[in-house]
């Protein structure tokens, strides 16, 4: 029996709907954690707000400039929140062991483990970065035209991408050590500065949010390709393959670490 | 509270996070990255702003602030009010009831344990680190003594709030949702990634009458504020003092009614 | 023959890092090559046939876990070679698990704060179970043990007996042609025991599904399994009938004697002497509250029962006496301390 790309997607819808449906037993839960996604992004806009009303611009990029960066990096972290919640979890299964239980059925371990949340409040998140976002994108006059659409769509999915795919390496640490979760801590916290230039950075720090920790590409190097046209940044035009790169990465670091810690641990 | 079960508590989670020393490890090291990146965002922010001053403060003064801030909101996280859930949720809390020593003291011991521990681990290589970029312009005198004793006062009071947190999270059901909310609110307000000279003077006047500036703007201002007389620092420790008193007296409230509850409802 | 599962000199060995203490010691950790090497499972051979149920014994750390996860493939064998199915498990994970059923003691599969008939709607849904087929295996199940009252109920609310029961259905819904249970009947109490046993059994009668069972319960085994295999430190010391597994150490009884409390208390040193002086004659229990009752366990190959009894007779006041076959727990005792 193989399992077809069809049949993994009704699995998926089937997964979620259960999830939903185990959710909506808390519905007070439900609202209380959207308003402080809400409460969280909201603060952040503000300590935003804060630092930006007393200079015109930073290097070179404008207010609404950095809005729009700052909105691409929410709207970039949606589909993480979204989909691969899950992984917070990563750390309580396999120190309690119940991770085995992902390893004995038909179908992809990976798969079968982040399919099994998905998290509505990311919803929250999706409005408040999508409001921000198409402010700021009026505000800074970047013209709308399907051309511009489309690559924006192929930003976003590969920015999307570095971030789940770094998400995804930080949270394999769980199956080596007891370090995962504030492994994923520790990237989110990267994640929240990936709303400000890369430029900002002496050469090192540039270098290492390039390529070893690639937060630039979360943000502000797909940025680019819209707010400096002419420039024709090699990074911008990378941030889809660095995505995929960066993804593949991550779930074969995964794959091979689940395996192995369902070979050792009982 | 029981003093003497309190200092066992606390020398019991001092023995038990020392057991973690790849987690310091990793804690000083995620800093000292946070600590850079502050470093260059806020350089940029003055070199933008083309004046050695913003809103009355010096470069210098802000990243002392937020560059310390950083290490000691390390410092101050214990996850109480995580475990607190966790235990509630579990049923392992009406264990901790059947002890002769009361859950708070045991949350508060371990809460206060983990600080010292932490304090004693994280403080020195980060206030190392941004005492050398700054080029050495932190004073070292009778203000570090001074900012001893009111982070002392801070530290109590975010514990006072981790565990009021704790239990409205029970209440609530929602374990997640509290806590991000509380710590979206606490970072914010109580100046540790914006310095209160940024905001402006109306949000200003709000925060000074809340808790929040009480755990981190405080206790830095003591340590970096060269203009501060003594009448300042007597101000700012009868602030502290004030809180803790109100937050010591709201959460036995709160304390109270959440042990019937569990009590009744058998956890 | 019919054979599912055949292992051939299956041998897993693990590496591990020798580990230093103190700071030091863990930045040594990081570049050392300093390892242990530890056989879990050491050329074992044997084979399942199908549809039979197989008792799979031994202590803690005996390496049944480790040949489990063998079996089903998320562990590679080091040397060897094992098929299941027809297929080489590590190899086509997901293949083999389609045609295989687990199910872990404790851990449940089962979405814990659903009803139970919706976890089944999912594995329905994962393991392509045809509609035909998922019904009449509900009504099945349904008929052995009534488990329809349960369907509605969020498997947090369950009791432990009845959250087993539902794990172990949920493990035969996809008509599997292995099941593998481990600890199923653990900390449960002996009424939901024997649902579990006949729930097993049933199935195992009417579908010929092949059963591998792991637990340290021998109420289990007695009652399921006429095939055991019993590993010890990673080798296999036993593979044979349950039945062959009495007879193998040779003939053995159980010899209780109730001594009069009347007569004088040297019968218990009497008893030490024979044990000391004939290996075939071991006191097993002695109840310190009610010490009037003695048991022996006999190997009747050396030493017949009848001349001990009659000996102990002849000398001492004898209340009671009651002869009774070995329980299979001393055997297995026996096997496991050598």
């Amino acid at each position: 029996m193989k399992t077809d790309l069809k049949s993994y997607i009704k699995i998926y819808f089937m997964l979620i709907t259960q999830d939903f449906k185990s959710k909506m037993q808390y519905r007070a839960d439900f609202l209380i954690s959207l308003a402080a996604m809400l409460a969280t992004n909201f603060t952040g806009l503000i300590s935003f707000w804060l630092i930006f009303r007393t200079i015109p611009a930073i290097k070179g990029f404008s207010y609404n400039e950095i809005l729009f960066i700052y909105g691409f990096s929410l709207l970039a972290s949606v589909p993480m929140q979204l989909f691969f919640d899950n992984l917070w979890q990563l750390g309580d299964y396999c120190m309690n062991g119940n991770f085995l239980r992902y390893c004995f059925k038909p179908v992809n371990i990976f798969f079968y483990y982040v399919s099994e949340t998905f998290d509505a409040k990311g919803l929250g998140q999706l409005a408040f970065g999508l409001i921000m976002f198409i402010y700021a994108w009026i505000r800074t006059g970047i013209p709308v035209t399907a051309g511009n659409i489309a690559v924006l769509l192929l930003m976003m999915f590969g920015a999307s991408m570095s971030l789940i795919g770094l998400m995804i390496m930080s949270s394999a640490f769980s199956f080596v050590s007891l370090y995962g979760n504030s492994m994923m801590s520790f990237m989110i916290r990267f994640r929240d500065y990936s709303r400000y230039p890369v430029s900002i950075f002496n050469p090192v720090f540039k270098f290492l949010f390039t390529f070893i920790i690639p937060m630039g590409f979360l943000a502000f190097y797909p940025s680019l390709y819209f707010l400096r046209p002419g420039d024709h940044n090699l990074m911008s035009l990378l941030t889809p393959i660095a995505g995929i790169i960066i993804f593949y990465l991550g779930y074969k670091l995964w794959i091979w670490l689940a395996v192995r810690y369902a070979g050792t641990g009982t | 509270m029981n003093i003497k079960a309190g200092i066992a508590l606390i020398k019991l989670s001092f023995q038990e996070i020392s057991a973690y020393r790849l987690y310091f490890i990793f804690q000083i090291i995620s800093s000292f990255f946070y600590t850079a990146i502050i470093f260059f965002l806020w350089k940029a922010i003055y070199a933008a702003s083309g004046d050695a001053m913003i809103n009355g403060t010096t470069f210098n003064e802000t990243f002392v602030q937020l560059g310390l801030a950083g290490t000691l909101i390390n410092i101050i996280n214990t996850y109480c009010e995580w475990i607190m859930s966790d235990q509630m949720r579990s049923g392992d809390i009406s264990i901790s009831f059947t002890r002769p020593v009361s859950y708070r003291t045991v949350i508060m011991s371990k809460g206060l344990g983990d600080i010292i521990t932490n304090f004693l681990i994280m403080f020195v290589p980060g206030f190392i680190v941004v005492w050398l970029l700054t080029g050495q312009t932190i004073h070292l005198g009778a203000n570090l003594v001074l900012f001893l004793a009111s982070f002392a006062l801070a530290s109590y009071i975010n514990l006072l709030i981790s565990f009021m947190t704790g239990i409205i999270a029970f209440y609530t059901e929602s374990v997640w949702g509290i806590i991000t909310m509380k710590e979206a609110v606490v970072t914010l307000l109580s100046g540790a990634v914006i310095p209160l000279a940024f905001f402006p003077d109306t949000l200003r006047t709000i925060v000074s009458f809340l808790p929040f500036q009480a755990i981190f703007n405080i206790p830095l201002q003591i340590l970096t504020n060269s203009s501060y007389t003594a009448a300042d620092y007597s101000r700012s420790f009868i602030i502290q003092i004030i809180w803790l008193i109100i937050l010591f007296v709201l959460s036995e409230l709160f304390y109270r009614h959440a042990s019937k509850s569990v009590v009744i409802n058998g956890g | 023959m019919n054979e599912i599962i055949t292992m051939t000199n299956l041998s897993k060995t693990f590496r591990t890092l020798n580990r230093h203490e103190g700071l030091k010691g863990s930045i040594r950790d990081l570049f050392s090559r300093d390892y242990k090497y530890v056989k879990a499972v050491d050329s074992v051979s044997a084979s399942i046939e199908k549809g039979s149920i197989v008792g799979y014994l031994g202590p803690n750390g005996a390496g049944k876990s480790t040949t489990i996860k063998m079996m089903t493939g998320i562990l590679q064998p080091t040397s060897g070679e094992i098929i299941v199915n027809g297929l080489v498990p590590y190899r086509n994970r997901v293949e083999n698990a389609a045609n295989i059923g687990v199910v872990f003691g404790q851990r449940s599969q089962l979405w814990w704060s659903l009803p139970v008939i919706e976890s089944f709607k999912v594995l329905k849904e994962i393991y392509k179970i045809d509609t035909e087929v998922y019904k009449s295996n509900l009504k099945l199940f349904n008929d052995i043990v009534d488990l329809e009252p349960l369907y509605m109920k969020p498997v947090r609310q369950m009791s432990l007996g009845q959250r087993t029961l539902c794990d172990i259905v949920a493990a035969f819904l996809h008509d599997p042609k292995i099941v593998f249970l481990d600890e199923p009947t653990i900390g449960l109490d002996v009424s939901m025991k024997s649902r579990i046993r006949d729930i097993i059994m049933h199935i195992n009668k009417l579908k010929g599904t092949t059963i591998i069972l792991t637990t340290h319960d021998i109420g289990d085994v007695e009652a399921l399994c006429r095939q055991a295999v019993i590993i010890d430190k990673g080798k296999m010391v036993f593979n044979d009938n349950f039945e062959n597994l009495k007879n193998r150490f040779g003939k053995y009884r159980t010899l209780r004697i109730a001594r009069d409390p009347k007569t004088d208390a040297a019968m218990l040193d009497e008893i030490n002497e024979i044990c000391q002086n004939d290996p075939a004659v071991v006191l097993n229990t002695q109840d310190e509250t009610k010490d009037e009752w003695f048991e022996l366990l006999i190997n009747e190959d050396k030493t017949p029962l009848a001349r001990i009894l009659s000996h102990l007779m002849n000398k001492y006041g004898v209340k009671d006496i009651k002869i009774d076959e070995i329980r299979t727990e001393d055997i297995i005792r026996k096997i496991y301390e050598g």
